[in-house]
């Protein structure tokens, strides 16, 4: 009996202390955000309505929606691509042993240790049209100084700059450790077989750090979905709703329009969304990444 | 015809300045199977990698079939590479492995297929052409790894320490599948490896390495029985050889054993010469040098009496036949056949023939 107890005392503390939080901050939530996406409420009135899955079709009609459906994939998928490509060369060069390596790892990552918001701040001041040290640097080069976060066609461009240049230096960190873990062996192979950088780069480096491009493709597809920071101090979703994300139009929905049943309606789209994509990439993972 | 010819060769590391290759040279002959033998960090695999083109030459000069290559990339170099870890692609099946090479240089694809199967069927991997490497045992790794080195048909197969991951019946079998494959191919090959067996029972001849520098180069018959110095006399052979000082304070105790003309010399008298017997050359006799035996090894075919020479501490190492029995404390009565004895000098441990060490000052 005295086992038992003591087997019912380490899982109350082992398991049930975590699932705790879990439940409080995560499941409950979730449910309440469910449910609420079958209602009406507006935020601030104690009278709720049922009404079925009137918020869906709403919102799945409504061109703001599909507008910012649109700009949650192209948001995802520049940020992703890039990101992930630049993160990767990045770690190659790195393979060379030159001189200040760790000081020039640390500067890269520094972006991603800096507050989104801080550095979105600083960086509406780089895309200022007139005096920013962007348009400065173009008009030196003789090149168009477009008006970047004021007009709709660059706006996003601006803000997917921003974030591929936060997430870089982690990408590179992880590649870094990846190819690092490469067997000189293999390199030797590729050497004595005359290799191109090319070759050595698509049959040796690409597949063996695989399950780290897998692992960064899912978690930086997830963070771009839920970009909210950069949208936010930059550009508010604008302009004529060229930046807004589905994950901003929860937060306008919400929090502006106080029409709390469509925009949990929102969240729960992008919540499947992100489950949907994130199992085609684990699907799909099979056929590209090797363990 | 000489294939490889090295001369002179030297490495030095730039970053610690440290000198790793002290003037190497070799000439290879065509068809030769050259091991070279060291213990860790004697330079052995820094050789086959400046060979092979994937480590700078500091000096000297490196011939392939008479041309210098000293700046040759390793990719024009015809010449294939076993690694110690096998080096196969996890990514690739068997077949994409042994291709991988032909694959980079853009053979055609019929070519490809009929030399991978061509190197399959020698090495017995048709059913495994399939298989990732991960779903491999260690020995069918080693094959893979040899196949892709055999489908280049390279002039040079440079392998290095290729059956150290293998546990010791695999490394026997997989010895004896690399020594068929390269009468059966007779391509020149070079093999890198810290274990002695491998090298007397595979080499055509055998470098001796230590501290980048040659001991000895030799056929195994010669490094056995006419080790050139010290070292090579006591890397070689399982158990090592015994080597004493052949004067001194021991002179009273070695009498019977060492050859009259030697006696009478300066060298051995001042105390300049080392004794060296082989374990399996010392007879165990009803008189001669007593020694105490402290414990015996039955290995099987033979017994490995381990014991030291009585009212001193020398250690002595006996091969014995194994049907005699010893007792730990047991006194036995050993003589050294003047003709098993090797002589060398105590400060330079090089080989002195017995003229020379009874005159040599």
């Amino acid at each position: 009996m005295r086992h038992r107890m003591q087997g019912f005392g380490s899982f109350a503390l082992f398991i049930g202390v975590p699932v705790i939080p879990l439940i409080v901050f995560w499941f409950i939530p979730m449910f309440v955000s469910l449910w609420l996406s079958f209602t009406d409420w507006d935020y601030i009135s104690p009278e709720i309505h049922y009404v079925q899955l009137d918020n869906y079709v709403t919102v799945l009609k409504s061109p703001d929606f599909l507008g910012a459906l649109w700009n949650t994939f192209f948001f995802a998928f520049w940020t992703t691509v890039p990101t992930l490509i630049i993160g990767f060369l990045l770690a190659l060069l790195l393979r060379v042993q030159i001189k200040g390596r760790p000081l020039f790892k640390a500067l890269i990552f520094s972006p991603w240790v800096t507050p989104m918001v801080a550095m979105s701040i600083v960086w509406s001041w780089i895309y200022e049209p007139k005096i920013g040290l962007l348009n400065q640097f173009l008009g030196w080069l003789q090149l168009p100084q477009p008006e970047w976060l004021q007009s709709s066609t660059f706006a996003m461009w601006a803000v997917i700059i921003v974030t591929v240049w936060k997430s870089v230096g982690w990408c590179m960190i992880f590649y870094c450790d990846a190819l690092g873990k490469i067997s000189d062996e293999f390199i030797d192979v590729c050497k004595l077989e005359g290799a191109t950088i090319w070759q050595c780069i698509r049959k040796l480096y690409l597949p063996l750090v695989s399950p780290i491009t897998l692992f960064l493709a899912v978690t930086l597809i997830i963070s771009a979905m839920q970009a909210y920071d950069q949208i936010q101090v930059m550009t508010q979703g604008g302009p004529a709703g060229s930046t807004r994300t589905l994950l901003y139009l929860y937060y306008q929905m919400a929090f502006q329009q106080f029409n709390m049943g469509q925009a949990t309606a929102v969240a729960i789209i992008l919540v499947i969304i992100t489950a949907v994509i994130s199992l085609i990439q684990f699907r799909l993972s099979k056929y590209w990444v090797h363990y | 015809m000489e294939k490889l010819v090295l001369t002179h060769l030297q490495k030095i590391y730039t970053q610690n300045k440290k000198t790793v290759i002290h003037d190497f040279n070799l000439s290879v002959r065509d068809g030769e199977f050259i091991v070279f033998v060291g213990p860790s960090g004697c330079g052995k695999s820094t050789l086959l990698r400046m060979i092979a083109g994937l480590e700078d030459i500091t000096s000297g000069e490196l011939f392939l079939n008479g041309k210098k290559a000293n700046r040759l990339p390793a990719k024009d170099r015809n010449l294939s590479v076993v690694f110690q870890n096998y080096a196969l692609f996890p990514h690739l099946s068997v077949f994409e492995n042994i291709a991988f090479g032909l694959r980079i240089r853009h053979y055609p694809k019929q070519k490809v297929n009929e030399a991978v199967y061509n190197a399959a069927e020698m090495l017995g991997l048709q059913r495994l052409l399939h298989e990732k490497p991960k779903q491999l045992s260690g020995g069918q790794r080693q094959r893979v790894a040899l196949g892709r080195a055999i489908v280049r048909q390279a002039d040079l197969f440079l392998m290095d320490e290729p059956l150290s991951n293998l546990d010791a019946k695999l490394r026997t079998q997989m010895r004896e599948e690399i020594l068929n494959l390269h009468q059966k191919l007779e391509t020149t090959t070079i093999y890198v490896t810290h274990d002695q067996v491998e090298a007397m029972t595979m080499a055509t001849r055998i470098v001796v390495l230590k501290d980048g520098r040659i001991q000895q180069i030799g056929t195994p018959k010669q490094i056995y029985t006419a080790p050139a110095n010290t070292f090579v006399a006591t890397f070689i052979g399982m158990p090592q050889m015994n080597v004493f000082h052949a004067a001194g304070s021991d002179s009273a105790r070695w009498d019977d054993f060492i050859p009259l003309s030697l006696k009478k010399s300066d060298s051995y008298t001042q105390g300049r010469v080392l004794l060296g017997i082989r374990p399996e050359n010392i007879l165990v006799a009803a008189d001669g040098l007593p020694v105490t035996v402290n414990y015996a090894e039955l290995m099987g075919a033979d017994t490995y009496v381990h014991g030291e020479i009585a009212g001193t501490d020398k250690q002595i190492v006996i091969r014995c036949e194994p049907d005699r029995d010893f007792c730990s404390g047991e006194t036995v009565y050993v003589r050294f056949p003047e003709d098993k004895c090797h002589f060398f000098d105590a400060e330079s441990g090089k080989r002195l023939t017995i003229e020379a060490a009874a005159y040599e000052a």
